[in-house]
């Protein structure tokens, strides 16, 4: 079975090792440089190397998936703005419009073309999520994208190496922090440094005149065993339903999985309709990408990610629908969308993949805190876990971020860099939901203000799943919902809306944040799976 | 001392395994001596080592008594925490943070994985005791321990079965005072329950990686003091009367006492012991740019020396539930050699993946049943039955001769599983093993050398362990390094590392201000404070000529990760953050290739390290045996060819400085193969190694 006469198997199998090691050493470099604790504590960042058309043929091996899909997409309307042809060695194109690049404009995306002995051969592209965008700070109570921050057009960033002066004024005229974002724009730009490089190096070794024949290569073999993976699925449709918190009201969650000959569609038909209210709407690039990065994870994980695991995939959402909200709607909290279809594309596929699947893990959402200490300010970033969900397999593991690669602030790291005090962070036993397999834990984590310190200090925040809780898995329960406490006043989502997605903490306020727990399996009490 | 008595001074380096027990017999004078193999006595293991030092002893007519050193290395410890074999151990905390023990820092380690799963926490809830204390970040006490409630906890816990303790309260770091409160009370009231601070084994901000360490020191300890005990007595009474000295995961040695205190630190010992032997050779050699390249039966472990030391870090990873993936075991704050491992050894299954693609690894055949040509059970193909079939191996003589290799085993599991699945002839197919575990370990390689920036041409390569000299060559070439090196006693180096490495301890201290706002005065008296802690820790030190070093780790703000940057001590007697900043912002470029002048610099910790060399400095040379050193030829296929070739084999051992070498050739020594190819040039130095010079084309 020889997919390319150019490269046998034994070959193919060393190339791809080694360009995704590329990918990791870009990433690694991009993890270490970046002073965005976005990006440092909670990894959230991307790298990809792309062909000449934009299409990805490896990403990093620990990075956010969410990134997966779009990159083809970005680098393609990128592309449409600036012509192979306008680009030149030492160029790197910058953009964070939510409707072509990540769904909203923290996530900034950058490309550079990898010149091989004068032409293009294919991008070095990443996103990473930046410390500050302006606006108004990951509030979800806006109703225009404009309110968000800066929207960056495609446009060139570094000019054969060399800074675009108009546009690093543009950007650091907007932000808060210039000098972080503009460190983290270069952190970046140095990551593709290191593939334009080493794909140079690689080629030359192996005698390739581009990656064009590599990237089929990968491309052709990875769609082929996706599509036999679809294949050994029963044909037809299954579908699953979920409500999740909206801004007012719920969000309606629709999922129809249809299975034919090698392919795979998700469509979003009959979810709500985009939010005017609240910044919970998803672009279709970003649905498309988080849609088929779940897909590939269920199916095929131990396939590096490309171009041609996605290919057999189709994601359907109607225009002006939640999924595939037009501009200029508030994108802000757009993982509200799309990280809640997650567990629902999983319920769905239960039918036919019941052993690839979790329940609903308990998605708990992110917390900023920003104030004044002595006059002078301080802006922290925080997020505690939920439960994962309970499967076939066994129990949810308790507190565990899904379904990125996030991790958490250290309690100490967070009382060193802002005037919180944290009094509590424990398990809430028992909050999995039940089943045969019980889901993981939430916890619960209560902040003070230091005393002697007497605030303000505004605390943004997105819960997930205050309302509506993990659902569970063929037969196993809920799990306790998420729930936020001011001085043992229960905020509900509607009063935390009303004060626009912030609490403000004065004197001896506490603030006791209880994560969801995760989804259990299987009805309680039957016997052993 | 006169040269009849220097001549009976034998140095003695035991290191134990797994599996085996090894002894390295040294005199440093003649430069004489004899390795011992015994099998590991897993409930007592300091019966291994006594048996090893009597066999090894006898034949050379040495008493115990002259020997002057013994140095250890041993896998108690990382074995205690993998099979959960340590003490009942308890847990104290800050109320409120009991559980972050079981919380750890919430990252799935794979991403694709739905089904992530953690090792369980060393010390169950059950175990976990809180205390109503807090101590701030600026040292400041919000709420002082109550000595009654402090009482009446120590009571509670000395009435369970506990061994041990493991204290951890928040910021300890910064403010030690309650937790050296709670100890003075075990003293008292329970002075049979071994107490472990955080303060103390790892200060340091973060408290999951700090209570873990902390967790993790405490739950070995009473069986390391055990061991310890019953190796000293042993050692005693077999008539040794040097001091016993213990290797740790940094490559420093210590007195027993020490160890005993911090037996976390022993976790890597072994690894360690075998880059101490690589930075001791690259010395010799005069080529500070070194990637050492241990490779055993299960794994392949690189680490890169630049001016002739291997980085140093305080950040390792135990009992992973997936072996390499990082995040995936318990997090250690000891200080350690940075190694890479990888799941390529001699024993790394060959398989088909879903893709259609040959994979070598991460699973491995262990020593049991190992690869099929071992002829003990093993069926699935290895990286040693693709070097049998392609005739690197010689199958008559494998360790010596001490085993036989069956090839028509090694044959057939590569047939059933690779050639005929792919329709490939047997020997295309352990071709392709060969090239892809290469190709694995040379993807590492070049990652770990370009993250630091570093240039792999201007690198040479020391192949060690069982399996290193056989792949040295195609490695090397395929990362593009200009030589590798192949050391008498390739074999058994890390033996070899236990006697040159040197005595020496690292404290370290949390000071987590910016560059900028940093108490000049505090910190030279932390300085000093540490150094003379070192002298009370390490009492050799004080003779000298001890070395002390002085580090910060440092970072930009809002970094997560620091780097240590080594300082001197004037600077800050000086106050010169210029100074500092300077050298940070060095070593900064070295790794991320740009700095950034705009931005603040924070300091996280300050450590000290003090150094005292007595171990054997300078190389063991080697003596070539007068014998014919040709053993004739055999058939051997090398990537590229459709049919083997005859190629010349020879016995290392008679091989004398000066030999020069076109391959393809084999050298064959009892613990190891070494494999030069068809147009690679090799030579042996004065001093008994061999070098070889690859010629262009890698694996592809």
């Amino acid at each position: 079975m020889r997919v390319d006469a150019a490269i046998d198997e034994v070959t193919l199998g060393v190339l791809w090792n080694r360009l995704v090691a590329v990918a990791d050493e870009a990433a690694a470099a991009l993890f270490r440089a970046s002073v965005s604790v976005i990006v440092g504590e909670v990894f959230d960042f991307s790298c990809a190397v792309t062909d000449r058309a934009g299409r990805s043929v490896v990403f990093p091996t620990k990075s956010m998936p969410l990134f997966n899909g779009s990159v083809e997409i970005t680098t393609a309307a990128l592309l449409e703005h600036i012509p192979l042809e306008a680009l030149a060695e030492g160029d790197t194109l910058i953009c964070n419009d939510p409707w072509i690049a990540s769904g909203h404009l923290p996530d900034v995306f950058l490309a550079s073309p990898i010149f091989v002995r004068g032409s293009v051969v294919g991008f070095a592209a990443s996103i990473a999520h930046v410390t500050d965008i302006g606006g108004s700070l990951r509030r979800i109570g806006t109703q225009e994208v404009y309110e968000e921050g800066l929207r960056i057009p495609p446009c060139k960033f570094l000019v054969r190496g060399e800074p675009n002066t108009d546009v690093f004024s543009f950007i650091r005229y907007n932000v808060r922090v210039p000098d972080m974002v503009i460190n983290d724009f270069y952190a970046q730009a140095g990551a593709h440094r290191i593939i334009q490089r080493r794909i140079a190096e690689t080629l030359e070794e192996f005698n390739l005149d581009g990656l064009d024949a590599l990237a089929e290569a990968i491309f052709a073999r990875s769609e082929q065993t996706m599509r036999a993976a679809i294949r050994e699925l029963p044909a037809g449709t299954c579908r699953a339903r979920a409500l999740t918190d909206g801004y007012i009201d719920p969000v309606d969650i629709h999922v129809a999985v249809t299975v034919d000959d090698g392919t795979l569609t998700v469509d979003y038909t009959g979810s709500s309709d985009e939010c005017l209210d609240g910044a919970i709407n998803s672009p279709y690039a970003c649905t498309y990408s988080e849609t088929v990065a779940m897909l590939h994870t269920i199916l095929l994980p131990e396939v590096p990610a490309n171009h041609g695991c996605f290919a057999p995939f189709r994601v359907v959402a109607p225009e002006g629908s939640i999924f595939n909200a037009r501009p200029p709607r508030a994108v802000n909290i757009r993982t509200r969308a799309v990280f809640m279809a997650d567990p629902v594309i999983m319920a769905a596929m239960h039918a036919i993949a019941p052993d690839r699947v979790i329940a609903a893990p308990g998605q708990a959402g992110g917390y900023h805190a920003h104030g004044h200490v002595d006059g002078v300010p301080f802006i922290t970033f925080f997020m505690q876990s939920g439960g994962m969900g309970a499967s076939a397999r066994g129990p949810g593991m308790g507190c565990l971020f899904f379904p990125g690669t996030m991790s958490t602030s250290p309690v100490e790291i967070i009382e060193q860099q802002s005037p919180l005090l944290i009094d509590r962070k424990r398990i809430l036993r028992g909050s999995g939901g039940p089943g045969q397999h019980r889901g993981g834990d939430g916890q619960e984590i209560v902040l003070t203000l230091r005393p002697g310190y007497e605030g303000p200090v505004t605390v943004p925040m997105h819960p997930h799943m205050l309302e509506f809780p993990a659902p569970g898995l063929a037969g196993g329960g809920p799990g306790v919902v998420g729930k936020i406490f001011l001085n043992d006043h229960r905020v509900s989502k509607l009063e935390l809306n009303q004060r626009g997605g912030a609490l403000v903490m004065r004197g001896r306020d506490r603030l006791n944040i209880h994560t969801p727990g995760g989804g259990g399996y299987g009805a309680p009490g039957s016997p052993p799976l | 001392m006169n040269e009849a008595r220097a001549e009976r001074r034998w140095l003695v380096g035991v290191d134990i395994g797994g599996t085996f027990t090894d002894l390295l017999l040294f005199n440093p004078a003649t430069g004489r001596h004899r390795a011992e193999k015994v099998l590991t006595v897993s409930e007592a293991p300091e019966e291994g080592v006594l048996r090893a030092i009597k066999a090894a002893l006898a034949p050379e007519g040495v008493s115990p008594a002259e020997v002057p050193l013994v140095v250890h290395g041993t896998t108690l410890v990382a074995n205690t925490l993998l099979q959960r074999a340590g003490a009942p151990t308890a847990l104290v905390t800050t109320a409120g943070f009991g559980d972050i023990l079981e919380i750890r820092n919430e990252q799935r380690y794979d991403v694709y994985d739905l089904f992530s799963t953690f090792p369980e926490p060393l010390i169950p809830v059950a175990w976990r005791f809180e205390v109503a204390e807090r101590v701030l970040s600026d040292r400041t006490v919000l709420r002082a321990l109550d000595p009654g409630e402090a009482r009446a906890l120590v009571e509670r816990i000395a009435g369970t079965e506990a061994k041990a303790v493991a204290i951890c309260l928040l910021h300890a770091y910064a403010n030690p005072a309650h937790e050296q409160q709670l100890k003075a009370v075990f003293e008292t009231v329970a002075p049979h329950v071994l107490v472990t601070l955080s303060s103390n084994i790892a200060p340091m901000a973060g408290e999951y990686e700090r209570m873990s360490t902390t967790a993790a020191n405490a739950y070995v300890q009473p069986r390391v003091h055990e061991y310890l005990r019953r190796l000293e007595t042993g050692l005693g009474a077999a008539g040794v009367r040097s001091p016993l000295y213990m290797m740790l995961s940094d490559g420093g040695t210590t007195p027993v006492a020490p160890a005993a205190a911090y037996p976390i630190r022993l976790v890597e010992s072994g690894p360690a012991a075998g880059v101490i032997a690589a930075e001791e050779l690259s010395r010799m050699l005069g080529q500070g740019s070194v990637v050492a390249f241990d490779m055993g039966g299960t794994t392949a472990k690189i680490a890169v020396l630049t001016e002739g030391r291997a980085l140093r870090s305080w950040d390792l990873e135990v009992c992973r539930t997936h072996r390499f993936k990082k995040g995936s075991g318990l997090p250690l704050l000891v200080p350690s050699v940075e190694l890479v491992e990888i799941g390529a050894g001699g024993g790394s299954i060959a398989h088909i993946d879903r893709l259609g693609l040959l994979r070598v690894g991460p699973e491995s055949a262990e020593a049991f049943p190992g690869p099929a040509c071992y002829g003990r059970g093993g069926t699935r193909p290895t990286v040693t039955d693709a070097a049998v079939v392609l005739g690197y191996l010689n199958p008559e003589f494998f360790l010596g001769g001490r085993m036989r290799l069956d090839r028509d085993r090694a044959a057939a599991a590569i047939q059933e599983h690779v050639a005929g699945p792919m329709n490939w002839p047997v020997r295309q197919a352990a071709l392709g093993i060969i090239r892809i575990a290469t190709a694995q370990m040379a993807e590492a390689m070049r990652v770990h050398l370009s993250e630091r920036g570093l240039d792999p041409r201007r690198f040479t390569l020391i192949a060690f362990g069982g399996a290193g000299p056989l792949h040295a060559a195609d490695v090397a070439a395929t990362v593009g390094l200009s030589r590798a090196v192949i050391p008498p006693m390739a074999g058994i180096m890390s033996a070899l590392g236990l006697l040159q490495a040197p005595l020496s301890f690292s404290l370290s201290h949390a000071l987590n201000q910016p560059l900028s706002a940093l108490p000049w005065e505090a910190t030279a008296e932390m300085f000093d404070r540490l150094s003379r802690q070192l002298v009370q820790t390490l009492p050799l030190v004080r003779d000298g000529p001890a070395e002390t070093a002085y580090a910060l780790d440092m970072k930009y703000d809002g970094q997560k990760r620091t780097l240590e940057v080594p300082v001197e001590r004037e600077w800050v007697e000086a106050h010169g953050a210029a100074s500092i900043r300077a050298q940070f912002e060095r070593i900064y470029e070295v790794f991320h290739g740009r700095v950034n002048p705009n931005l603040v610099v924070q300091v996280a910790n300050l450590k000290v390290r003090a150094t005292l060399h007595q171990g054997l400095r300078g190389w063991v040379s080697h003596t070539p045996v007068a014998r014919d050193p040709r053993r004739g030829a055999r058939p051997v296929l090398f990537d590229g060819m459709s049919e083997p070739m005859a190629c010349p084999v020879f016995d290392r051992y008679a091989l004398r400085a000066g030999t020069e070498l076109v391959g393809p050739a084999i050298l064959e020594e009892n613990e190891t193969t070494i494999l030069v190819r068809p147009g690679d040039r090799a030579e042996v130095d004065r001093h008994g190694n061999l070098i070889i010079y690859p010629h262009a084309g890698g694996q592809r």
